[in-house]
């Protein structure tokens, strides 16, 4: 487009008559190839254009009239909305924490920090809430679908008279897609046998890269392109492929594939890793980078203190806050540890850890392409940690296998030290002890589930805004 | 900084401000309700760095813990339930059956100063606005239930199903949508031609590495394995190799227990019960177990069902390497379901029990927050014995509840 001339029309002139007059943004000549408009969005899809030209009885004679385009109000920026999983207030480094995320420190250092962002104390509830604007249960997610039950606030189905943000968008010409995390498709709809109009695809996200459910194996996903099935680490060696890096892969091809079809045109990506939901899976590089910082030999107790420390010195929190005691009832005290405990947690940790540092720095290569293809100017960013606090599904003592506990079974700790070497690989499905996540919602108590508290509901979440 | 408080739901209103964008009236036909987040794009702005939050009102819910927001105030539910105690009787009335706890927060930035006792009108005024709350977004009913949701009944498209019949290999198919196989009797019966060379692989599985099912031949001899949580595989196997031919191979399964129907009750007694199965042979048992304990709530969620070979993790890695497709003819794979059903003996039982727990260790002489604490502390003190006795959780919720239930 050489030149790009701004001009006010009404609706009337434009769409069918009726709805009321108001203006709506045209680029170039109505009519012609190169013209868009935006929609007044009042009535989504946009009623089809009256055609504007001139027809006879041939074509010779006649006046060809091209519906324009549909393209966002002049300005609209890209949006990058990030959630991350299970995580609480004092995960990031960015708030006090102890475990590095240098791409979340990047957006604050460019923007702004925020430190009452609240979530719903739960995964798909919180996610529900995020691309609807309305509460879990005025979407039928009071809890997660695997949960639901017969009624309006409960059956994980997001009620057609409240369109998601993914809709909303794409209908004003926004290029929209999804990668990693669903968790709003009803259990119940996820087969093949569909329907698919609750899958990302059918909610007004055009591109969906990732899984379907609450959480994934990480090296060995159930993952879907749209709605198909597909198997990118199959034949390859164990280690040598991981979600987390695929769907940053991933997202990287299609914004540059949108941006090189179409540079005008404004995309908006949620991103929604499984990190750091369980099981905790990230590459042993990262593991072994993580190990050997050391952040965690001194214990939950001391960490926590740690955190509320940085968290007050940084001025993240203000300067009278109280940490609660220590909940020696509910969680055994570092001190009273078994050495073989220790050594167990402490390795459960550093794999957590370097879980999330992993994401945040996979997250930094989506932010950089965006840089890269000359966007980041005008690309909004949206930086949320954690859909809720940090997670206690692991009880007390963590577990190698996430199954075992939704089937109610704890695994003793000498029975864990099996898989201490391979823990986070694919050989576990793992989750950490409860201890760590108590202190990784410092400076609040209790976890994820515990919407009176909170570390169930208080994250934080960092911006920038061109 | 900011400290204003925002919830997720004040994401979308944000969006749609900076793009410029109308929140719609009609999405295809249907006119939409109104967004209910409030737009933070204002605390943008330098100058409105410590203006007040516009987000006054918010409240919290999740699995019968609740709380509500109102400038600055925070009335809260006192925790009653750690998260990893999923498995226990629900909270039967989580509105009322709470300690309440206020904070300003204000000035009590992490929630630690609980001035509920200072200010009881206050209490029950934002209770009673919760209770508004609740109404207007679809809280009620509250349920406190945790576990024994994820067990219950929903419009799986196997609800009310009893026979499934596949003829062809297919994979891929979610737990929730496929035939749950966990708390019933059920036969799987497998119609198999094998060819001169022998056959192996999988014919039907269920879960992966983690949990779940498997029902293969092993070069050439029946198979049906139990992945109990990658912690202990229980196994039955044909001694025989199959012969060329057509065979019929069964895996019968009979369940000892009442089902999840006991859950209704707020009752576990149904699921994870024993069982026994039986392999068979072209009707011939080749191999009988009993099962002292079973999966009472899921297979893995990330695996799926597969007919004729095994997508992702498989179930038992000592045995085969997925996708181990089945290389005989599979003409023909039935599941039949026998459901277990109460009777109304047992829901009778059951009702007893339920009204037990409800009730707990209360005397009629006290207030109802002496009674709740009263409870809240047997429970406590309950806990504390199981903790004692080192019990596995299943267990230990048996033994949680029926200590709750002694005077």
């Amino acid at each position: 487009m050489t030149t790009r001339e701004l001009l006010f029309v009404s609706l009337a002139s434009l769409l069918l008559g009726g709805a009321p007059a108001t203006a709506q943004e045209v680029t170039g000549a109505l009519g012609s190839p190169s013209a868009t408009t935006s929609v007044q969005g009042v009535q989504l899809p946009p009623p089809d254009p009256k055609f504007g030209g001139i027809i006879k009885q041939d074509a010779l004679k006649s006046k060809p009239w091209w519906p324009p385009r549909i393209a966002p109000p002049e300005g609209a920026p890209n949006v990058l909305l990030i959630i991350t999983d299970d995580a609480g207030f004092g995960v990031p480094s960015t708030f006090g924490g102890v475990i590095p995320t240098p791409t979340m420190d990047r957006v604050a250092n460019a923007g702004l920090r925020y430190n009452r962002v609240f979530s719903t104390a739960l995964c798909s509830p919180t996610r529900a809430a995020l691309i609807t604007g309305r509460n879990h249960h005025s979407v039928g997610f009071g809890v997660i679908s695997e949960q639901s039950t017969g009624f309006p606030g409960y059956n994980s189905i997001i009620p057609r008279d409240k369109a998601t943000i993914g809709r909303i968008l794409l209908d004003n010409g926004y290029a929209t897609s999804w990668f990693g995390k669903d968790h709003n498709t009803p259990a119940f709809a996820a087969s093949q046998a569909g329907p698919f109009d609750q899958w990302p695809t059918g909610m007004g996200f055009e591109y969906f890269y990732g899984f379907v459910g609450g959480d994934a194996n990480q090296w060995e996903p159930n993952l879907f392109r749209n709605t198909t099935q597909i198997y990118p680490f199959k034949d390859k060696p164990p280690g040598s492929w991981n979600l987390v890096t695929a769907m940053a892969d991933d997202a990287i091809d299609w914004m540059t594939r949108m941006h090189q079809t179409d540079p005008s045109k404004p995309l908006f990506i949620k991103y929604a890793p499984g990190a750091t939901h369980a099981p905790h899976h990230p590459t042993k590089e990262w593991v072994d980078k993580i190990s050997a910082m050391h952040l965690f030999d001194d214990g939950y107790n001391k960490v926590r203190e740690r955190i509320f420390e940085n968290q007050k010195r940084l001025g993240i929190i203000p300067a009278n806050s109280e940490l609660a005691p220590w909940p020696n009832g509910t969680l055994k005290p570092w001190d009273q540890l078994s050495d073989e405990e220790k050594k167990l947690f402490i390795r459960q940790v550093d794999v957590f850890a370097a879980y999330a540092a992993y994401n945040d720095h996979e997250i930094g290569r989506v932010i950089q392409t965006f840089e890269d293809l000359g966007k980041l100017d005008n690309t909004l960013i949206i930086y949320i940690n954690g859909d809720n606090g940090t997670s206690a599904e692991g009880g007390p003592l963590g577990t190698p296998n996430e199954v075992a506990f939704f089937n109610g079974v704890t695994v003793p700790v000498d029975e864990q030290m099996k898989w201490y070497d391979v823990w986070g690989t694919e050989q576990t499905y793992n989750h950490m002890s409860a201890g760590w996540s108590w202190a990784f919602d410092t400076p609040f108590d209790w976890f994820k589930q515990n919407a009176s508290r909170l570390g169930g509901t208080n994250q934080n979440m960092v911006v920038s805004w061109p | 900084m900011r400290e204003q408080f925002v919830h997720v739901i004040d994401v979308v209103p944000t969006l749609l401000e900076v793009a410029g964008i109308h929140a719609p009236e009609m999405v295809d036909g249907i006119k939409q309700m109104p967004v209910e987040g409030t737009s933070f794009a204002y605390t943008f702005d330098a100058e409105n760095a410590k203006t007040p939050t516009r987000h006054t009102t918010q409240y919290f819910e999740m699995m019968g813990q609740w709380a509500l927001y109102k400038d600055g105030w925070f009335l809260s539910t006192k925790v009653n339930r750690a998260p990893w105690e999923a498995f226990g009787p629900a909270n039967p009335d989580p509105l009322n059956n709470q300690v309440l706890q206020l904070y300003n927060l204000n000035e009590d930035f992490t929630q630690t100063n609980d001035i509920a006792a200072k200010n009881p009108d206050k209490v029950e005024e934002m209770k009673q606005e919760f209770i508004d709350e609740a109404r207007k977004y679809q809280i009620f009913p509250m349920d406190a239930s945790v576990a024994a949701r994820i067990v219950a009944p929903r419009p799986n498209i196997t609800a009310g199903r009893t026979e499934f019949v596949y003829t062809r290999p297919m994979v891929g198919l979610p737990q929730g949508d496929s035939p749950f196989l966990l708390n019933t009797s059920f036969v799987v019966t497998a119609d198999i031609d094998i060819p001169d060379q022998g056959a192996e692989g999988m014919m039907l599985t269920s879960g992966g590495r983690f949990a779940g099912y498997g029902f293969y031949l092993l070069k050439g001899k029946p198979v049906w394995v139990w992945n109990l949580l990658n912690m202990e595989r229980v196994k039955w196997e044909g001694e025989d190799t199959l012969t060329p031919g057509a065979h019929k191979v069964e895996f019968e399964f009979t369940y000892d227990g009442l089902g999840p129907g006991t859950l209704a009750f707020n009752n576990f007694s149904g699921v994870g019960r024993p069982g026994t199965g039986v392999l068979k042979v072209d009707g011939k048992a080749v191999d009988t177990k009993q099962m002292q304990k079973t999966l009472p709530m899921i297979l893995q969620w990330d695996e799926s069902f597969d007919v004729g070979s095994d997508t992702l993790t498989g179930v038992n890695d000592a045995d085969y390497k997925p996708p181990f497709p089945f290389t005989g003819k599979l003409n023909k794979l039935t599941i039949k379901i026998d459901r277990p059903h109460l009777t109304a003996e047992d829901i009778k039982k059951l009702q007893g029990a339920m009204k037990a727990a409800a009730d707990g260790p209360v005397s009629q002489n006290l207030t109802i927050v002496q009674r709740l604490e009263e409870r809240f502390d047997k429970r406590e003190d309950c806990r504390k014995q199981a903790d004692a006795q080192n019990l596995g959780p299943i267990e230990r919720l048996r033994f949680v509840r029926d200590c709750l239930q002694k005077d």
